[in-house]
């Protein structure tokens, strides 16, 4: 794949993703369900991204991610607990990315789980109270269904593009 | 082209779902026995990451903050204690996530309205 291509088809999904991202906000709110708590369908995408360009891409466009939506949302304390379970997720999916065992179902099921984790203990640190870990066991909870929802949608994307033969990949 | 990852489900899938699992109620075991609130209960309300006010749990009463006094509200959001547990009773946002969530009790358990930068939880008295 040339370089431009490359860079092209990176720039639609960190597009995809910011856009998703928004619009599960405002389709599709959970949040009612507990703070916190939502689907995460623009982590699809990072599923995607990983799946056909690497790691480096990965980490690249979470990041881009999380800046571009922050210019929406603003870089006060969201962006912080962002930041903190994108990390955390991030660690744990390069870690079973290289151990080459794993499916994309156990990737996103643990990413969604460690997001939760890092999320709560960042808002431990900035609210300096260890009573808000009580809310970890929630997060953890509600990370196993929707990662496992999420791998779900993201194979059934995958699929689809691996099957149309003129897509260089 | 190789792929590092594969699409379909394999053994190692159900171990890390196992190992969630377990992680998830070792969490839930280890919170409940060692992080329990100690003394009083208090409702601690938070603008930004500041803490501004702390409320009594034993208190039924309506408090409301103004957006005059905190400029990042979109409007001014009361907060309602009643029976040992706490609620947003009325706030100005895009979807209202905080007063739909209804009444808390748990300690630990925020109640987060983002848009207004505002959040109330309770915790214990000594932290506040």
């Amino acid at each position: 794949m040339t370089p431009i291509r490359k860079m092209t088809r990176l720039a639609i999904l960190l597009a995809l993703g910011v856009i998703i991202n928004y619009m599960e906000h405002v389709l599709l709110p959970t949040s009612f369900i507990a703070p916190g708590v939502k689907l995460g369908l623009a982590n699809t995408i990072g599923l995607v991204v990983l799946y056909f360009f690497g790691v480096k891409e990965f980490i690249a466009l979470g990041i881009l991610r999380i800046v571009l939506t922050s210019l929406f949302t603003g870089f006060g304390f969201n962006f912080f607990i962002a930041l903190s379970g994108w990390g955390l997720a991030t660690i744990v999916v390069i870690g079973l990315y290289y151990s080459q065992k794993f499916s994309i179902l156990g990737l996103s099921m643990a990413a969604a789980v460690f997001h939760g984790i890092g999320q709560v203990i960042m808002v431990a640190i900035l609210y300096e109270s260890v009573l808000m870990l009580n809310y970890l066991p929630i997060l953890s909870a509600t990370g196993i269904v929707s990662g496992l929802l999420i791998a779900i949608i993201a194979r059934e994307v995958l699929r689809r593009i691996d099957a149309v033969p003129y897509v260089e990949t | 082209m190789k792929r590092k990852i594969t699409l379909t489900k394999n053994t190692f899938d159900i171990y890390i779902l196992n190992l969630l699992v377990l992680l998830t109620a070792l969490i839930l075991v280890v919170t409940n026995l060692y992080n329990k609130p100690g003394g009083n209960l208090a409702v601690n309300v938070y603008v930004e990451t500041e803490r501004v006010d702390t409320l009594s749990l034993d208190d039924d009463i309506i408090v409301v903050y103004l957006k005059e006094d905190y400029p990042v509200f979109l409007g001014d959001i009361t907060l309602e204690i009643s029976g040992g547990k706490v609620r947003v009773e009325k706030e100005t946002s895009p979807l209202h996530y905080c007063s739909i969530q209804g009444w808390v009790g748990t300690p630990g358990l925020p109640i987060v309205c983002a848009p207004n930068y505002f959040m109330v939880v309770i915790e214990t008295a000594e932290a506040a």
